[in-house]
Order: C-alpha cells, then structure tokens, then sequence
C-alpha cells in the first residue's frame, strides 16, 4: 500500500478530504521526526515506539576490493513494533 | 531529549501544529495508525511519506541452542516488521555524523596491533560521540544550536582522524604502545614546564619593578645628601680643614649619585640611545602598543611601521612574532611632546592606510 491508497482509505473512513488527511500526515511525519532527532523516542501504544539508535563504528571489508575499510559512526532511525503488533503479524 | 513521546503529547503536539482541535487529530491517530497495522497484518507492506516503509518480511526456520537446557532447537518460521526509513529522514537523523566518511585501512597492520588500535579508535570515537549525544540532550532547542554542533563534531574528527593515520604509518608495535602509555605523563609535563614558566616571568617582572622604584629612592636620597653638603661647603667656606674633608665627601656621593642616576637610566625603558632596539609583535603587542611604551604616545606608531615597511604588509595583518626595529625618534625628528608633531604622525598614519585600499 502506498502513501496515496493509505490516504485515500484514511479520507474515507473519517469521512474527510483527501487534502486535509495528507496535511495531517505530512505534519506528523514532520513531528516524529523532529521528536526523534532530538533524542526523544515516540511511542505510540500498540503499535511501537519510533527512536534513533547509534551505529558504532566498524571495520568492514570491501566486498570486491577486498580492503578493509572503517565505517564511521552512525545514527539511525529505529522502529521497535510492539508486542501486540508482534503477536498480530505473526 | 531522551523523553518518551506518548500519545496524548503527540496528539497536543499535532493540534498545535495544524491548528485542528483535538478531537479531530486523535481520530486521524488512532485511524491512522490502525489502518496501518491492518494492512500489515494482512501481510501487505505500507509507505508512509516522509517516514519510510513498514513491510512484514518471512523469517525461515532456523536451528539453535535452548541457553538454559543445551539442546538443540529449532525456531520456526515467523513472520518479522520491518522498518526501512526514508533517504531523507535517514539523511536527517544522522546529520551530526554525517562529515565522517569511510577510511580505508591498509591491509600489512600485524593482527594485535590492529586490535589495540580498533579499541583506542573506539574509545576516541565513544568520546567524540557522548559529546555529540550530549550537544544534542543538552539543548533543547537543537536547530538553534546545529552550528555549534558542527564545529563540536568538526573538532572531534581530527581526533579520530588523527588516530586513523596511525594505521597508515605502521610502525613497531612498541613504539605505538609506548606512544600511547607516555601521552599521560608527556601531558603532565607539559602542564608543569607551563607553570614553572609563568612563574619564572611574574617573578622576573616583579624584581625588575621592585629595583626600579628601589634605584629611584636611593637615587633622591644621595641627591638630597649632596645638596646639603654643597649647602654646607658655600656657608662655612673659611674653614678650609672642615671644607676640605666635606669637599671629598660630596664629591664621593656626587660620584655615587652619577653612578645610580647610570644604573637607573640603563633600566628605564624609554631610553633616547641610538642602539638598535627590537620588539615582537605579538597577540596583545601591536605597533600602537609600542609606540606608546618606547615614545609615550601611541600616536607615533607610524614611525615604526615606516621604518620596517620592507618586512610589514597592511598595519592591521601583522603575524604574531614579527620582529621589529624601534627607532629612535630623533632620527625623524619628532618630539613625543610636541603637539603638532603627533598630527603629523597621526597623518602618516592615515596616509599608511590609504595605501592599502
């Protein structure tokens, strides 16, 4: 399912318009991230928790020059689902 | 930083942000949320502009060990959430990080010693990174501060740069060893050398203050003997016994008096000799600084320039431990007390200037 479909089936059980639906999740796609960048994990319940996670730095080999290379640190986004939203996908 | 965004703060957060009551952004939450966890439940995958996929992916059976029993297990095949984040939110999120780039190791480091050096990397970077993680806890407005950031971040990868050259230049693995043993102690040092040093220099400082004021008194002193006795010598000019062994008294501490009066002239630092005399142009020491110490008036700081323009550029971009001629002012005939002759410096000044516009 795409964005647009997710929308449009948002739009239709709320029974709102399309425009407005996609403002909303645009504005909330905004917050996490805000939220996240600062360090600060969103939770939502029964769905999962949204949080930055620090990759340390690694030394990896180059799959075809076969150099080792150190990969810098890193931070990145994590997404930890629930257990309810475990038990449902299972 | 570091707090746990729950649902109703979010949902306060989005009414604030769309101007929509409350009501209204809680149903789109929960709708939101649900249509996406039924749709994953149905085993189809969800993208979210602007924040990435959710896909549900199969994860094949596999054999492993129970921890507690030993034996041998077998976990089955299960279904696993995915989150892939967007290019941009990644991009985003790792924006602290995101001046580091791979470094290529050469491949003749001796296994030990790749060792070493991966934890003392790891250590460096752990440092570099807290203060980076504590940047970003410890403002609450981080957007605000990004820059200060950068350079936190700027300063830290020389460090771990820096360590990464060691890999470069393999030497013995001793030598690195004790390389890293002695930083503390070559630091401490240092740090001791420093103090000794400044010491030494407010001690100097001192003592040369102290002989000053010290020559001065005695200076006034011998003079005030020497008047008296001269004094003396004019009223009592008939006795000739008593005149003569006065006579040799003053002239003793006339002779000590010229003797000091020497001493403290060779100190005072504004001295009108026409030996060559030097400065350094330091941090906290321009040319004005000078010319106010060696001439007594600021002002006068084009005579110096004048006289090194051959090694000086613009007066303003002086490097720091420029060395300097001060000369003497009588060779441009000028005199610090005359009014008209620091106009005519200050437009010597101005004329310096304009050269370099």
């Amino acid at each position: 399912m795409d964005n647009r479909k997710l929308i449009d089936t948002i739009a239709q059980s709320l029974d709102k318009s399309r425009e407005e639906i996609s403002e909303m999740a645009d504005i909330l796609c905004s917050i996490i991230c805000d939220s996240i960048k600062d360090g600060d994990a969103v939770a939502i319940p029964s769905v999962g928790t949204f949080e930055t996670k620090l990759r340390a730095e690694r030394i990896a080999v180059h799959p075809s020059s076969g150099k080792k290379l150190l990969v810098p640190p890193k931070l990145s986004v994590n997404f930890k689902p629930s257990a309810l939203l475990k038990q449902k996908i299972r | 930083m570091n707090e746990k965004i729950t649902l109703p703060s979010l949902i306060t957060l989005l009414a604030n942000r769309s101007g929509k009551p409350k009501k209204q952004c809680e149903d789109f939450l929960r709708e939101f949320f649900n249509t996406i966890v039924d749709t994953l439940e149905s085993g189809d995958s969800v993208k979210v502009k602007g924040l990435g996929t959710f896909k549900v992916t199969t994860v094949m059976e596999r054999k492993s060990v129970d921890v507690n029993t030993g034996r041998e297990i077998e976990i089955p095949r299960h279904a696993k959430l995915s989150f892939v984040p967007t290019k941009e939110l990644a991009e985003e999120i790792n924006a602290p990080f995101a001046i580091f780039e791979s470094i290529e190791i050469p491949d003749d480091i001796e296994d030990e010693s790749e060792i070493e050096n991966i934890q003392e990397e790891t250590e460096t970077s752990e440092a570099a990174v807290s203060t980076v993680m504590t940047n970003i806890s410890d403002t609450e407005e981080i957007r605000a501060t990004e820059n200060v950031d950068f350079i936190e971040t700027k300063d830290a990868s020389p460090t771990i740069y820096h360590e990464a050259n060691s890999y470069e230049n393999p030497q013995e693995e001793e030598v690195t060893e004790t390389f890293y043993e002695n930083k503390k102690s070559y630091r401490f040092i240092l740090g001791f050398a420093c103090g000794v040093a400044c010491s030494a220099i407010i001690c100097l400082i001192a003592y040369i203050f102290m002989f000053e004021k010290w020559s001065e008194l005695f200076t006034s002193e011998k003079e005030s003997i020497a008047t008296i006795l001269s004094q003396n010598r004019v009223q009592s000019g008939h006795n000739i016994a008593s005149e003569a062994n006065k006579d040799e008294s003053a002239n003793h501490t006339d002779v000590a008096t010229s003797d000091t009066s020497k001493d403290t002239e060779d100190i005072a630092p504004t001295r009108p000799s026409d030996e060559v005399v030097y400065d350094t142009i330091s941090k906290t020491r321009y040319l004005t600084t000078m010319a106010k110490e060696h001439y007594g008036n600021f002002n006068l700081w084009p005579y110096i320039y004048e006289e090194n323009k051959a090694i000086l550029g613009h007066p303003d971009r002086i490097r720091p431990g420029t060395q300097v001629v001060i000369p003497s002012l009588s060779k441009y005939g000028i005199n610090p007390s005359d009014p008209s002759d620091i106009k005519k410096a200050k437009q010597k000044g101005i004329e310096i200037y304009s050269r370099y516009k």
